[in-house]
């Protein structure tokens, strides 16, 4: 059975629909990337499987059940959300930001017990943020920060994980380092994954499914292999590319190319 | 200390830290009842049968209901800043500022002048005084908005502009009632907690109360809205539902504060602040915290106003004022650097 199961989904802001009718099916344990140009919905998709906004009109079904009738607190234990940015004026620090992650498990006047303090550090053992514990969080560094947040939505113990441009601001390190933690969980622990991803590069070398998503709509979904190539790029992003293959993994690499005209002057 | 510590709040501390300031307060409480202009020996205060001593009365009949008082209005402004900066995510939120308090004053003095006859003005005025409170706090969040998300530095200016506004209301109905009525307004405006008796003690008491136990109870919620509104909704937070409880808690403070003791401003914005540096920013410890603090702060602000100059009153809104404008500006300066910082 389907883990979510989005049918018929629909969500403006104001008048203009933000999410036009879109339906997805996603298995447990997948890992897809959602791709596409600016505008074309990711992040709204995202924030309507977090439970942040509720649909205008069709549904998402999380196990069977809908994603509305499930109380905010006990959906919390089971998805995930990574925010692109986290700002934070209050100078809270970084151990006290991973530790919110256990919010859906207290009390209301509680605070965490041993057992919380232990999953919150071995989520910052598995992002390698445990050093970090003590300093502020609006003192660490872009990179430093995601792996915080990152380890916070670990921290809620999900079965899925909602990633909204996790490796936007970071350096090819970091974006690596990020990804492969992300992979290592997906295999380690079955933890499905959704992520909007700018790079298609890295989609390809992390993720296995695909969606492009073009004004609210799917415009094709599949395989990264089957559907990541030049004409799919054509139509969604309305940029030329030329599709190859990376040499050392094999996997797709897609390299921009300036728009026809001027490379016909070039030539 | 355990290898398991991560620097978390832990029960004795949240114990330890609340009792030592429940400790501070009272002291003072004892120790700022013990001033005044009148030389009081504690010995005849406590000896005193009927008919009751000068010293007696001195002490039970005018210091300690104005002591008390002085530590309710502080904690509950610094409660309620406490609880306003953390929902706007900003720092420099404090219910003065952002103008709640002259929107509570405005409909207070409306309520003074015109809305005495209705129910008498001990339950007229801090009613209209919270409406006006928890009306401003509506409005002011609605046009600090920029699509969708709040602006720290529309929210200030916003701030201003209302202030501005309901400050000259007030103004225009200070001019047309009688000269009477009219220096009243401004003694009370001015923000001074003196010769008020128990009963405004005790219905600040009420208001106070309902609402910090309205902010403790969301209290986790002030923790994760520091994270933006959708983390926090995505880890189990009903933003709206929230929001507005957090608000009217807020307005519910600040609108009986105002009802009795004027405008006394920056408590809200230091106490908080001064606070988050000693203990850190965890809500939990925070806010009872902040109110502890506040409540310490005013009393001996309070102490301060009625002996600075012998024989003279200062309004405490005017020491607080004194203190707190400077602060504020260095607050203002610092957060532009961490904004230039972070661009």
């Amino acid at each position: 059975m389907a883990l979510l199961e989005i049918r018929d989904l629909s969500f403006a802001y104001t008048r203009e629909a933000v999410i036009a009718g879109l339906s997805l099916s996603i298995s447990p344990a997948e890992m897809v990337a959602v791709a596409g140009p600016n505008g074309s919905g990711k992040s709204t998709l995202l924030r309507l499987l977090s439970g942040s906004l509720v649909p205008d009109q069709g549904e998402i079904l999380l196990a069977g059940k809908r994603v509305g009738e499930i109380g905010r607190r006990e959906l919390a234990r089971t998805i995930a959300l990574v925010p692109q940015h986290t700002r934070l004026d209050m100078p809270y620090t970084a151990a006290e930001v991973v530790l919110m992650g256990r919010a859906p498990y207290l009390g209301r006047l509680g605070l965490e017990g041993p057992a919380d303090v232990a999953i919150a550090r071995r989520a910052m053992e598995q992002t390698g943020t445990l050093d970090l514990a003590t300093r502020p969080f609006s003192d660490l560094s872009g990179g430093e920060r995601q792996r915080v947040v990152v380890a916070r939505a670990l921290a809620q113990r999900p079965s899925v994980l909602l990633l909204d441009e996790p490796t936007a601001h970071l350096d090819l390190r970091h974006q690596i380092a990020i990804l492969e933690l992300i992979a290592e969980l997906n295999e380690e622990r079955g933890l499905t994954v959704i992520a909007a991803m700018h790079d298609l590069n890295l989609a390809a070398l992390y993720f296995r499914r695909l969606v492009f998503l073009k004004k609210g709509r799917i415009c094709a979904e599949g395989p990264i292999p089957s559907i990541l190539d030049r004409s799919h790029i054509r139509e969604v992003f309305e940029a030329e590319v030329a599709v190859a293959r990376n040499p050392a993994t094999g996997s797709v690499a897609v390299l921009p190319l300036r728009p026809v005209k001027e490379r016909e002057r070039i030539e | 200390m355990p290898r398991e510590d991560l620097g978390q709040l832990t029960w004795p501390r949240l114990v330890g830290t609340t009792s030592g300031l429940v400790g501070l307060l009272l002291a003072s409480l004892l120790g700022a009842t013990a001033i005044g202009p009148a030389g009081v020996e504690l010995a005849k205060v406590l000896v005193s049968g009927p008919p009751p001593s000068p010293d007696f009365v001195i002490v039970f009949e005018v210091r300690l209901p104005r002591v008390l008082l002085a530590a309710l209005v502080g904690g509950s402004l610094a409660g309620a800043g406490c609880a306003l900066q953390a929902l706007l995510r900003n720092p420099l939120a404090d219910p003065h500022i952002l103008g709640i308090s002259a929107g509570g004053s405005l409909a207070a003095v409306v309520a003074m002048v015109w809305g005495g006859a209705l129910l008498g003005a001990a339950v007229t005025v801090p009613m209209a005084a919270f409406i006006g409170a928890a009306a401003s706090t509506a409005a002011i969040f609605a046009l600090g908005r920029v699509r969708g998300k709040i602006e720290p530095y529309t929210l200030l200016l916003v701030g201003v502009v209302y202030n501005a506004f309901a400050g000259a209301m007030v103004m225009f109905i200070n001019s047309v009632v009688d000269l009477y009525q009219a220096h009243g307004i401004l003694f009370w405006l001015m923000g001074s907690l003196s010769s008020k008796g128990y009963a405004v003690v005790f219905s600040l008491l009420a208001y106070s109360a309902t609402g910090m136990l309205l902010l403790l109870a969301r209290v986790h919620d002030l923790n994760l809205l520091a994270l933006g509104e959708d983390a926090a909704s995505s880890l189990g937070v009903s933003v709206e539902r929230s929001r507005r409880t957090i608000f009217l808690a807020s307005a519910l403070l600040v609108g009986a504060v105002v009802s009795v003791s004027g405008l006394v401003g920056f408590v809200g914005l230091i106490v908080p602040h001064v606070t988050r540096l000693l203990f850190g920013s965890d809500q939990r410890l925070l806010l009872p915290a902040s109110y502890l603090v506040g409540a310490t702060f005013l009393v001996w602000a309070d102490t301060l106003a009625r002996s600075l100059i012998g024989g003279i009153e200062i309004p405490v809104g005017v020491v607080t004022a004194l203190a707190g404008a400077p602060f504020f500006v260095y607050l203002l300066r610092r957060e532009k650097q961490k904004l230039l910082e972070g661009a």
